[in-house]
């Protein structure tokens, strides 16, 4: 009896050895592949309606909050905004003298959207027919962030950026081969969208851009690629590249009239961050209590003195009037004592109500990311340069017109017209001596807010307005604006060796590679 | 328990109602043919082992009754780090073995239970259910458990009852407990929070009746307006004098009672336990109480080849605590004059309620102890079954099924704050005039809280629950294979699987003050981790072990274990880890019998060990419970901000870098050791480690232009090397008076060789304070952790940079490293001596080698509420050890005569106090931990009952006496913000300390 119980237990106790090893069936450890909590993978369409509204918080909004974020620092240097005289300024700021945290919430912001568009490309990575519009999308939008960055900073990681975290330290690649690859990223997308099957996905109102209308995202990479080889007018021998890049091209395959291209997820009053991005910066939050911003940027006086000596109708839409009923700006840089009741706000918005004129609409404007007077802009330069066919002087009425129509003139074609047939050249383009002096003059004040960094970067290439001011602040040494930003901080702590091949980089000095 | 060692006759351990008389401090070696239970319940000889294990017996662990065992165990082990980081209701602790290893990870052992893995707090545990606790505390001593061994184990073993009669034991204990040590307080000056300049002391003109600071006039006993006159017209007068122990008196004499019932029986086959503690409590902090109940039932069973045992305890834990910090900071708030403690009603008195207490800025504390409440309550079950077979008497299967189970429900709630219209608008001040012999009426801006607004009711929520269940099958053989040699092998497989869930919910708004989140006032904002949250976290590990000894003549031993790991947290690759240890003992006094002489060496043993084991708790963020690090691996995507939009939603990637090639921290550990036996009575163990950890895990920042701003690296680097000394034995024996006595003493160095790359310091946890930034930190070259803050700007011999004008000093910007934050040094010392029925105990210790920081010094410092601040009796002063910069000469120049410009109002709130040096003291202290006297009853006295087996009264006392270094002003150093890596600060966060005495009666029927 004992022998035979023994054996029976040396044999199970055998078995149950193995069984608890191997009674863990298949999958017992693969429990955490899955976390039940937030998901790993989602679909497409969420990803493309979270990376569009980073898109235009970066491209309108302020992506860090702070005075010295990025856009803000291109309003100030551009002459659209000035700081309140009832703050005191940061001394950098004033007098030019940036520091690697200036701006640097947009390089901060920029990669980890394009890390997210990059994984849509690589969910359809298996089935690129079927994703062939998400494909597109995700690369015209990556063009757009990428030449932003190189707007402002020149070489930039680009093809070991964002690399899913196989890459923690990406390298620095050259400017020039940056914006050619984004030529031809550009190219391909359209290519990608003219070939899509019917049957090919498409993300409908998750593109919160174009509501999935294909055409409209081929006209905007048009014009996306016309910017960016607009850029490049001034490097010498690039006549015949851009030329070549715009072969087949008419103005009818730009954005044209009416036909913004603007972000807007269903922005709302719930809560601040559903807010349109420039109105959680300038505007009121969900309370009706003005954000913090609202009181730190005022009118620059610039700016207003250009609208008012050119009986400009924009003058009260883009500021809002000052407690005596009339707009004043203030110099950027300016330590007079002025009050903020005395100094206009930017937006033309006095209440905080939603009205439907104005920079400052709504909590639920649309954010601007390439506007109609933008493009028509681009295209009367382009033409004007002999790079497209068709009326210069056309496409510069159109483009007023829009800016007009954008920030809510009433009778906006007629007034238009009135307003471009006064006299001088900063208005009237028929009469221009220089007619790309007009063109650059009117694009810059019809970018008020909605695009300074494209102001900049026209500034930085052609140097037009050629008498913007520079900042009065006492111990101001700079004779110009910066022409670029410095490298973030993150960078110089995290991608040192990377960064510092860049050499000495000075913001007063140091120029991205289509400047003169 | 009947166990069977090497050759040896079958011995019971003793574990339960041994007569105090006997009481010694046991250790492992004191008796070497003490059979020891390690790892996964594997029994072996004290002797062979070849490595350090320590076993406390019950009743050294009981001496001073404490709630919770692990203040039983402090200073009675070398190696062993106890800190009762705070006081209050079943206080928090940090179980340190061997030091700090792990940057971002768990340091504390993993407790075992009657063999199975405990996922509880260890206070959820009965001390009178414990029958002994065997300290492994190298990483060779529990390399068997793998990724989960490298801090060592606390291996807990609870009575499963008596053989012989039955007997019931009751016993009952009266516990007081008093705050022992307030913070060095001034009581010259009243309240001034710089609103009018205080020029003449005397003037009580400048004393402002509404402030917390205490920058005014000094103390004259003329009678002053206290407060704002309240809605009747009426204001408080107190005399203008100091109160030196209003604030102690602010705190209760805490009442703690324990009432203890057990009974167990047995014979030859089999045993019975089962017990009931009831311990309710009231806290020193008033208005604070707790309550914990455990319920135990254990036993075995033996037929034949069969065996069973079983231990179920239940534990039911309430506490109900008010907001310890903010009402600490408000009681050291209040200025020396103020009768705090009349103030207590503050619902009918009206300079107590919140419109008319006296304060300015913050509500009464009475106020806040009856409207801010924490509530928690811990359902506890935890279980285990083991089923034993031995068909043969070399061979033995063991299968265990274990469970802990907690379900935790927190519940605060708050508020509201109704202010009436008078207390936010009325602007008249009654101040006193300058002799002190009038009222002037002023007109100021009104109460500044109350015209803050009021603040609704606020309430959360959450529920949490962890379910463990383990499941281990070990087969031991235990054979002579030959005349010389024996083999004790084990092998084994273990299982673990736990279950995290919680579900939290937070109103900060209440429409209505009733406590419910339905309640909440505008729409919540669903974030992660934000106003809502809820999760299930869930992993498994599967380990396969072999264990082996080879004893030769009993004299010589040759131990090795095998582990490998199956962990579901990490990537299919990285799954299977194997861990390891080697060891080996030598008995020198057997293999040279020429050596041992009764009179002198009795026993001599050399013993070597090297392990390979790992730590992966980091990867749930330190964490002891493996289902926190489950998910770590996986890319995530987060709701972006704002979204979703009605019902548009719209995910983004983590910008935490899912890195698929983590893995758990590996820790090298080498041990050797000695010990030693005089006259067989006298017992000295010495033991030397090194332990290296590698691939430490940090969740390190990287460039943004990588498309993430973070990623968790195997990275970190870091050292511990140590030495361990314990000696044990009976000093003394006589027909009346026994004497036993156990030293032990712990040396710890520990260093941080790299943390990742060129990175040179990684912050553990946030700042506690504005201004000093006083953080815990690694940083590279220096011990783990240390502490970080600001300090005076000073020359290159040391001395303070003042101005030559103003003679102020300067706040240096950078921080710099202060010390280390756990001691260098551990002297425990307890002592036993027994004469006839008394029994005498005394458990003290030292720490020394580390320093501290009090954040509370400057909340003290702020509100000039310190004696630091009355130093100089607030007269300028020439700032010590201090020199300036001559620039005639180009040098720094002794300061012998030029004063800081102020030392009142304008020089400690704000510069001195933002110099976190300041408040850094050496954490050094002696510590009295416990002196017990019990009383064994003649048995004549109940003997005539026939009922009453035995009784014994002891009178005990913990914590009775710390000594400080004269520079620790405030607190006990023992004390910390937290029971994490980050040590080495305490803050308002810990009510000030206490001592406990008690009084027990036991009785054994």
């Amino acid at each position: 009896m004992y022998k035979i119980i023994k054996s029976y237990i040396f044999q199970s106790a055998s078995a149950l050895l193995l069984l608890t090893a191997v009674g863990c069936k298949k999958g017992t450890f693969d429990i955490n592949d899955t976390n039940p909590n937030v998901p790993s993978t989602v679909a497409p369409q969420y990803v493309l309606s979270s990376s569009l509204a980073s898109t235009a918080t970066l491209v309108s909004g302020n992506p860090g909050g702070g005075s010295i974020s990025g856009n803000d620092l291109f309003n100030m240097y551009m002459g659209y905004w000035a700081v309140s005289g009832d703050y005191i300024p940061n001394a950098s700021l004033v007098q030019y003298t940036l520091t690697t945290d200036f701006g640097a919430s947009i390089w901060d912001n920029t990669y980890p959207t394009i890390q997210n568009l990059k994984s849509i490309e690589g969910y359809y990575a298996g089935s690129p027919a079927k994703g062939a519009n998400y494909i597109a999308i995700a690369k015209i939008t990556k063009s757009l962030l990428f030449q932003r960055l190189v707007d402002i900073y020149n070489n930039i990681p680009y093809t070991q950026a964002a690399a899913g975290g196989t890459i923690a330290t990406p390298v620095y690649d050259d400017a020039k081969t940056v914006y050619t690859s984004l030529v031809n990223q550009l190219d391909s997308s359209v290519a990608l969208i003219k070939s899509a099957s019917v049957s090919a996905d498409n993300p409908g109102n998750y593109d919160i851009m174009f509501g999935g209308n294909m055409p409209q995202w081929i006209s905007f990479a048009n014009t996306l690629k016309l910017k960016i080889l607009l850029r490049q007018t001034q490097m010498s021998g690039s006549s015949a590249y851009i030329t070549s890049k715009l072969a087949g091209l008419t103005t009818a395959d730009f954005i044209g009239s009416n036909a913004d291209a603007m972000i807007n997820p269903g922005y709302n009053n719930g809560a601040t961050n559903r807010q349109n991005p420039l109105w959680q910066d300038l505007g009121w939050n969900p309370t009706g209590a003005l954000q913090g911003l609202s009181s730190y940027f005022r009118a620059n006086s610039y700016a207003v003195n250009f609208y008012t000596n050119t009986n400009d109708p924009r003058l009260s839409l883009v500021y809002a009037l000052n407690s005596s009923g009339a707009v004043k700006g203030r110099a950027f840089g300016s330590t007079k004592l002025e009050h903020n009741t005395d100094i206009s706000a930017i937006g033309g918005n006095s209440t905080g109500a939603p009205q439907s004129i104005g920079l400052l609409k709504s909590y639920s404007q649309g954010s601007v990311i390439l506007s109609s007077t933008e493009s028509l802009f681009l295209q009367a330069e382009a033409v004007q340069r002999g790079f497209l066919s068709g009326s210069a002087n056309a496409l510069y009425q159109s483009a007023v017109a829009e800016s007009f129509r954008l920030l809510g003139v009433a009778g906006y074609t007629a007034a238009a017209a009135t307003y471009t047939a006064q006299s001088g050249d900063v208005v009237n383009f028929t009469n221009s001596v220089n007619p790309i002096k007009t063109i650059i003059t009117q694009k810059w004040a019809a970018l008020n807010t909605y695009d300074p960094l494209e102001s900049w970067s026209d500034w930085r290439r052609l140097g037009i307005p050629s008498d913007l001011p520079i900042s009065t602040y006492p111990g101001t040494t700079a004779t110009h604006i910066p022409y670029r930003l410095l490298y973030p901080t993150s960078e110089y702590n995290y991608n040192t060796a990377n960064v510092n091949a860049q050499g000495t980089i000075d913001a007063l000095s140091s120029k991205i590679f289509w400047m003169p | 328990m009947v166990i069977s060692g090497i050759g040896l006759l079958s011995k019971e351990i003793k574990v339960t109602t041994e007569p105090l008389l006997n009481a010694v401090v046991t250790t492992a070696n004191d008796n070497l043919t003490e059979v020891v239970v390690t790892a996964f319940g594997i029994k072996k000889q004290a002797k062979e082992l070849g490595y350090s294990a320590t076993t406390v017996q019950s009743k050294d662990l009981n001496v001073a009754k404490p709630v919770n065992v692990v203040n039983g165990l402090t200073g009675k082990v070398a190696g062993l780090q106890i800190n009762t980081v705070n006081n209050g209701l079943f206080a928090p602790t940090r179980i340190v073995l061997r030091g700090n290893r792990s940057i971002t990870g768990n340091n504390q052992p993993l407790l075992v239970v009657d063999g199975a893995i405990f996922y509880n707090d260890i206070s959820t545990l009965n001390p009178e259910d414990i029958a002994s606790i065997n300290v492994l505390k190298g990483s060779s001593a529990s390399a068997i458990y793998g990724s989960d061994a490298s801090n060592g184990v606390l291996i807990i073993t609870t009575k499963k009852g008596s053989r012989g009669k039955p007997t019931v034991n009751f016993s009952s204990t009266v516990q007081l407990e008093s705050v022992s040590y307030m913070p060095a307080l001034q009581n010259q000056f009243g309240s001034n929070g710089g609103e009018k300049f205080v020029n003449d002391f005397n003037d009580l003109n400048t004393y402002i009746p509404y402030e917390n600071q205490s920058y005014g006039p000094r103390f004259n006993g003329k009678m002053v307006p206290l407060g704002r006159p309240v809605a009747d017209g009426s204001v408080l007068m107190v005399p203008y004098s100091a109160r030196p122990n209003e604030k102690r008196n602010f705190f209760n004499t805490g009442l703690t009672t324990l009432n203890d019932v057990s009974f167990q029986s047995g014979d030859e086959n089999g045993r019975f336990f089962m017990s009931l503690q009831d311990v309710n409590s009231k806290a020193v902090m008033p208005g604070d109480y707790g309550r914990r109940d455990v319920f135990r039932v254990g036993g075995d069973k033996t037929y034949g080849i069969f065996s069973a045992s079983y231990s179920l305890a239940y534990t039911y834990k309430y506490q109900n605590t008010t907001n310890t910090g903010t009402v600490y900071q408000m009681v050291m708030n209040t200025p020396a004059h103020v009768p705090l403690t009349s103030l207590k009603d503050w619902r009918n008195n009206k300079f107590a309620d919140i419109n008319g207490f006296y304060n300015d800025y913050f509500d009464n504390p009475y106020w806040d102890i009856d409207n801010y409440r924490n509530k928690t309550t811990d359902n506890n079950l935890t279980g285990n079954v083991q089923f034993g077979l031995r068909p043969t008497k070399w061979l033995n299967l063991t299968y265990r099924l274990g469970m802990t189970n907690l379900s935790s429900r927190y519940e605060f709630t708050g508020g509201p704050k109704v202010y009436s219209t008078y207390a936010a608008t009325n602007s008249t001040v009654l101040y006193s005039n300058s002799a002190g012999t009038g009222i002037d009426t002023v007109t100021e801006s009104p109460k500044y809280i109350a015209s803050q607004g009021n603040q609704s009711a606020s309430y959360t929520n959450s529920v949490y629950s962890n379910f463990l269940l383990t499941s281990d099958f070990v087969a031991n053989f235990n054979k002579n294979i030959s005349k010389d040699f024996n083999l004790n092998a084990s092998i084994g497989t273990t299982y673990i699987g736990n279950k995290l869930s919680g579900v939290y919910v937070n109103a900060p708004q209440l429409v209505v003050p009733v406590y419910n989140v339905k309640n909440v006032s505008g729409l919540p904002n669903i974030s992660n981790g934000g106003l809502y949250d809820n999760y299930v976290r869930e992993a498994r590990k599967f380990g396969l072990f072999g264990d082996a000894t080879v004893g030769y003549k009993n004299l010589a031993f040759i131990h090795g274990s095998y582990r490998g790991d199956v962990d579901s947290r990490l990537s299919k690759s990285n799954r299977f880890i194997p861990y390891y240890d080697v060891d080996g003992s030598l008995i020198l006094s057997d293999l040279f019998p020429s050596i041992v002489s009764n009179k002198g060496l009795t026993f001599a043993k050399i013993r070597a060990a090297y392990s390979v084991t790992g730590n992966a708790s980091a990867l749930g963020g330190g964490s002891p419970y493996i289902g926190y690090g489950a998910y770590v691996i996986n890319p995530t995507y987060n709701v972006s901000p704002g979204f979703p939009y009605g019902s548009l939603g719209g995910y983004s990637l983590n910008t935490t870098v899912a890195n698929p090639n983590l893995k758990p921290e590996k820790v090298n550990e080498t041990e050797v050791g000695i010990e030693l036996g005089f006259m067989n009575r006298l017992y000295l163990t010495m033991a030397a480690y090194q332990s290296e950890l590698t691939d430490g895990i940090v969740r390190a920042n990287t460039a943004s232009s990588s498309g993430f701003y973070n990623a968790l690296l195997n990275a970190a680097h870091t050292q511990n090397k140590g030495l361990e000394l314990e000696l044990s034995g009976n000093v003394l024996k006589t027909k009346n008076v026994s004497w036993n006595l156990n030293v032990n003493y712990t040396y710890n160095e520990s260093k941080v060789v790299s943390i990742n790359g060129n990175v040179k310091q990684l912050g553990i946890s946030n700042a506690i304070v504005d201004g000093s930034n006083a953080n815990a930190y690694a940083v590279v070259g220096y011990a783990f952790p240390v502490i970080e803050t600001r300090d005076w700007v000073r020359d290159p011999q040391g001395r303070v940079v003042v101005d030559r004008v103003t003679g102020n000093p300067k706040a240096d910007p950078n921080l710099k490293v202060f010390g280390q934050a756990t001691p260098k040094n551990i002297l425990g010392l307890t002592s036993n001596f027994t004469w006839k029925q008394f029994t005498f105990t005394v458990t003290m210790d030292y720490r020394g080698g580390y320093k501290i920081f009090n954040s509370i010094g400057q909340y003290m410092d702020f509100t000039g509420i310190s004696a630091t601040t009355a130093s100089t009796n607030r007269q300028r002063f020439v700032f010590p050890n201090s020199s300036y910069f001559d620039a005639a000469k180009g040098q720094y120049v002794a300061n012998t005569n030029i004063m800081v410009d102020d030392a009142n109002f304008n020089f400690w709130p704000g510069l001195y106090r933002s110099v976190g040096s300041n408040y850094i003291t050496s954490a050094a202290a002696w510590k009295l931990r416990e002196v017990a006297i019990a009383y064994e009853i003649p048995r004549k006295v109940f003997a005539a009952t026939k009922i009453v087996q035995r009784a014994v009264f002891t009178l005990s006392g913990r914590n009775l006496l710390m000594i400080r270094p004269k520079s620790n002003l405030w607190t006990d150093p023992e004390f910390s913000d937290g029971t994490g890596n980050d040590a080495g600060r305490t803050s308002t966060n810990q009510a000030p300390p206490t001592r406990l005495f008690s009084a027990t009666l036991s009785v054994t029927f």
